[in-house]
């Protein structure tokens, strides 16, 4: 269906954006979010990757992998956000200074799943959890995203789950 | 609990975390760019960075390259003489960076094996195992001198001593006894070698036996074999420490062809 959908796109059918949007959305916030840990910069960069789905889906090889090709188009963006938010302004990187200055989170985190999941985990353990568990992507997605090793990814994923298990026991939210 | 109940819960628990964008995305003005147009999302590598990485790469390549032309270059020579004599030329890295034969003799036993990159206590290891396969070690005056010479002086005592052990463990191996002498050589040394063709350790050996006995020279005595010389040498130093024997510099050829396996007309004795 996604596949469908992007060539339609691709020979001009813009409503087939919705189809690809419903299909992808998750994934891509969830892996900008990953990234950046900052709702609305997150939500900036998922809209800016549909945009450049949009103008650029002629570059698109029909038969390739249509959610590898928009988390490609989403991790660069990210990737080039970080790096100009560097030469701008220091980001914080503990999770607590993070969650503090990140009202639209508290708005949307409704349940804290994410803020537990911040709060938790390690950074890199954290990305892993939001892609999947959050957006969905399959973990061999998540690896070739993070550009670790399949095996490296699933150990560090269980592991992080292993963490999340007992935290949630702790603070009897299960 | 299990694992897979926490991503359960994870997961129903983050519904609707995501934005809703796509009204956003929609309303964007956007068209669809032509398929030669390239999409701008690789990360752009500034020229200042790449200049500077180039710069870096060189500045690696070229201390690497110095680091390793130094390194490799000559720290000491190493001379070990039998009667074969080998010169060994070792590097920083200690190892061994040329060999040379300093007779045929040396060449006779050493020429089948690969020297240059080994180690100098391998090397003089199979050298002594080698020289005592062909009876070099069998005489009661068998010596073998380990001699070493760097240009600037400063001789390392550390390799002459495990050259020296890796000798004694070779030749403990093949059940064969030799005086081994272990010395430092001078720059003075060394030229009076080089003019003779011989190695500074001999030459050390040779001005001992000169200064014993002047009625020695070297051009005579050049030729002869490490267990010859020392015989020569033990013989005068005897001769010097008999009590009756008070100016024994020059008294004959008393000692001079007891040990030394030649005839009297071929004791090294000529003129200086």
């Amino acid at each position: 269906m996604l596949e469908a959908a992007m060539e339609r796109l691709r020979q001009g059918d813009r409503s087939a954006l919705q189809i690809i949007y419903t299909e992808t959305k998750d994934g891509v916030f969830a892996l900008c979010y990953s990234y950046l840990r900052r709702y609305h910069l997150a939500e900036d960069m998922t809209e800016d990757t549909y945009i450049n789905v949009l103008r650029y889906i002629l570059q698109y090889k029909q038969g390739s992998n249509p959610k590898g090709w928009i988390y490609a188009i989403a991790k660069n963006l990210c990737l080039n956000e970080i790096k100009r938010r560097r030469r701008e302004t220091a980001m914080p990187e503990d999770a607590e200074s993070l969650i503090a200055s990140d009202y639209t989170l508290r708005a949307k985190d409704e349940s804290g799943v994410i803020r537990l999941v911040m709060q938790t985990l390690k950074k890199h353990e954290s990305a892993i959890v939001i892609m999947h568990a959050v957006g969905g992507i399959p973990l061999k997605d998540v690896a070739k995203t993070l550009g670790k090793p399949y095996a490296t990814v699933r150990w560090q994923y269980s592991n992080a789950l292993g963490k999340l298990k007992s935290e949630i026991e702790k603070r009897e939210l299960l | 609990m299990k694992k897979r109940d926490v991503e359960t819960y994870i997961s129903n628990s983050s519904r609707g975390f995501a934005p809703d964008v796509l009204h956003r995305v929609m309303s964007a003005n956007v068209g669809t760019a032509p398929d030669s147009e390239r999409m701008p999302l690789g990360r752009k590598t500034s020229p200042m960075r790449l200049l500077t990485a180039v710069a870096a790469i060189v500045i690696i390549l070229v201390c690497g390259g110095v680091f390793l032309t130094y390194m490799s270059g000559e720290a000491e020579r190493v001379y070990i003489d039998v009667n074969p004599s080998l010169e060994l030329v070792i590097n920083r890295f200690g190892r061994v960076k040329e060999a040379s034969f300093l007779n045929s003799d040396a060449e006779a036993l050493m020429s089948e094996y690969k020297i240059e990159g080994k180690k100098p206590e391998d090397v003089i290891g199979t050298f002594v195992a080698e020289a005592a396969e062909k009876g070099y070690f069998d005489g009661e005056n068998a010596a073998l001198y380990i001699s070493a010479y760097s240009k600037n002086g400063k001789t390392s005592d550390k390799i002459l001593s495990r050259m020296q052990s890796a000798a004694a463990g070779a030749m403990q191996k093949k059940n064969k006894a030799a005086e081994i002498t272990k010395q430092n050589c001078t720059s003075d040394d060394k030229i009076e070698a080089d003019k003779l063709g011989i190695s500074p350790g001999k030459m050390k050996l040779i001005g001992e036996i000169i200064s014993l006995d002047p009625g020695y020279t070297a051009e005579g005595l050049k030729d002869k074999s490490m267990s010859e010389l020392n015989a020569i040498a033990r013989t005068l130093k005897a001769d010097k420490n008999k009590p009756d024997n008070g100016n024994n510099a020059d008294n004959g050829n008393n000692g001079k062809n007891g040990n030394n396996g030649n005839n009297g007309n071929n004791n090294g004795k000529g003129k200086k």
